[in-house]
């Protein structure tokens, strides 16, 4: 039997509650919830479902933010961005301080940050996308890290950020730069880039990795059903095969992503 | 004021063995097939140890990539998947998953498929030299362009490929997984039975459709998918109550199934066990609740084996 990576298992589904429901911008809206279950690395997602709910499925949401209580057994608390797309998001979006939602977590790989650890990092995040990136940056600690976010119009997500230097870009120039943010990145200086956010984003920012020879690591995101590698719905095209977005990802190198939608 | 009441004698807990051709299970819960990958991956969300049986993802002989494009979508109260029988093949099966999952301790059950009946064939030959507890041989994928869901559409077929795989896999109790998109699925119960099933579960998902409006086409690259969730759930209990008339062999319910109460409907139904699906992606302690459930209503309806859960 072929050894499991640590932390593998280390996943639970709790009832959890609610403890901060906030708007944040435009359709996105800021949750917290008091989690007892293993501590969530950057890049990890949950499945989270209120707990009076008319979907069907639980809907994955990338962990923007960890605080733990105490020690490594004490749970903490989860912050998550969502932005109201459908039915689903909506449900968590209206979600209020006090009442519960049914978590399992942390799933999925997270970004592996200390595999590069000479010189600085940048994080490329586009709208909700910016999340993951979030509960990475609190991880480098006070390692030198660039981040670039880019919105559609106004930002949101950032306000505790500690990045060596912070590049904002709305599509419609009402904050910092006007246009996508990709035209405003290259990875040049950097020992690796982590991005997330719409395929074009990921799509620009990897390929201008690649052509540079800068590691580069993408989360991506896909409809899922379990979020455990159980169901083979999420599956992303890869240059090693089909792979499962929430077991084998979401975070993938660069150049092992087929793009092709 | 005190009344004393004799004390009772407590009751003997419930006997939760279900038996199904031979192959005897801890209880009547197993997680369906294509649901729970091959179990490993939802270890620590549920007590997997505490299963009746797991059904493994549909196999077959060799390794399959599985559906290009979308594989999902969600309806209300349900789910659509097209994945296609994405598999490694029963060979890598037997070697990477199956020695982990016999350690679990809930019955092993492999869910056969193909697209001819030689390759069924040479499938059920191999899980028949291996340590797995039965076959569930899958004639109703709706998913998958050659074979799979065509040989559960009518007798003929049916018996075609059952027959075949009776005779590969001697040694291991034979269930087949029904289509409810079967037009007379008495007759293909009956055509199964009379080929050499053991047992029979029912449904796998329904042909169903959806259509994005915005892109203006359908959802899913193979135009249909098959359904499943809470909304199929009356229609697969219709369907056992039914061919519990048909045929004599265990039945094994499933279609919908997403608490005790669900679950306990296809056992009074005359299922002798059901399985649970993709009630498990909404909830993963969902068969876990639905096992102490079914205890909880046993004792209180004061039964004493599952056998007497059934009104038929």
């Amino acid at each position: 039997m072929d050894a499991l990576p640590s932390g593998f298992f280390a996943k639970r589904s709790i009832l959890c509650e609610c403890t901060s429901s906030s708007f944040a911008a435009g359709n996105i809206i800021a949750l917290q919830f008091a989690w007892s279950g293993p501590a969530p690395r950057g890049g990890q997602f949950f499945l989270i479902k209120p707990w009076r709910s008319g979907v069907f499925l639980a809907r994955p949401l990338s962990v923007a933010g960890w605080e733990p209580r105490g020690g490594p057994e004490d749970g903490g608390i989860l912050r998550f961005l969502a932005a109201r797309r459908g039915r689903g998001t909506w449900e968590l979006a209206d979600l209020r301080a006090g009442e519960e939602a049914e978590l399992s977590g942390p799933l999925g790989k997270p970004f592996e940050a200390a595999s590069f650890p000479k010189g600085p990092l940048a994080l490329v995040g586009g709208g909700i996308g910016i999340a993951p990136l979030l509960a990475l940056a609190v991880e480098l600690g006070s390692r030198p890290f660039d981040f670039y976010a880019g919105f559609r119009s106004t930002s949101f997500g950032l306000e505790s950020l500690k990045a060596r230097s912070l590049a904002i870009a709305t599509e419609d120039g009402c904050e910092g730069l006007k246009g996508r943010i990709p035209d405003f990145f290259s990875p040049q200086g950097y020992e690796a880039v982590f991005a997330c956010g719409p395929l074009p984003l990921l799509r620009a920012v990897g390929d201008a990795c690649i052509a540079g020879g800068i590691p580069c690591f993408l989360s991506m995101e896909k409809h899922m059903a379990c979020g455990v590698g159980a169901c083979l719905g999420c599956t992303v095209k890869t240059t090693g095969g089909n792979k499962r977005c929430c077991a084998d990802g979401p975070v993938f190198r660069a150049e092992e992503i087929i793009f092709d939608d | 004021m005190t009344e004393r009441t004799i004390p009772k004698k407590p009751a003997p807990a419930p006997d939760f063995t279900a038996l199904i051709a031979g192959v005897r299970l801890r209880n009547p819960v197993i997680a369906a097939s294509g649901t729970f990958g091959y179990a490993r991956e939802y270890e620590g969300l549920l007590d997997i140890a505490g299963l009746g049986g797991i059904c493994t993802k549909g196999l077959t002989l060799a390794a399959r990539p599985g559906n290009q494009g979308r594989r999902l979508h969600e309806t209300p109260s349900g789910l659509m998947n097209s994945i296609g029988l994405e598999n490694p093949g029963i060979p890598a099966f037997i070697e990477r998953e199956l020695p982990r999952l016999r350690t679990l301790g809930p019955a092993v059950i492999a869910n056969l498929s193909g697209s001819t009946v030689e390759e069924y064939v040479e499938g059920a030959r191999l899980l028949d030299a291996s340590e797995v507890d039965m076959i569930e041989l899958n004639i109703s994928c709706p998913n998958v362009k050659a074979g799979g869901m065509a040989f559960g559409l009518d007798s003929a077929a049916a018996a075609s490929v059952t027959g075949p795989v009776r005779k590969a896999a001697p040694h291991k109790p034979l269930m087949v997984k029904l289509s409810p998109n079967a037009p007379d699925l008495a007759a293909v119960a009956r055509s199964c039975v009379n080929a050499g099933a053991d047992a029979l579960s029912l449904v796998n998902t329904f042909k169903a459709l959806a259509i994005d409006i915005r892109a203006r086409k359908p959802v899913f690259g193979n135009i249909s998918a098959g359904l499943s969730g809470p909304a199929i759930r009356p229609i697969a209990v219709r369907m056992v109550w039914e061919l519990w008339e048909v045929v004599k062999v265990p039945l094994v319910g499933m279609g919908g199934i997403a608490c005790a109460e669900d679950a306990l409907e296809f056992l009074l139904a005359g299922a002798v066990a059901v399985q649970v699906g993709s009630a498990t992606f909404a909830h993963p302690p969902a068969m876990t609740e639905i096992i102490a459930g079914i205890g909880e209503y046993m004792k209180e309806q004061d039964l004493h084996c599952l056998g007497e859960l059934s009104i038929r």
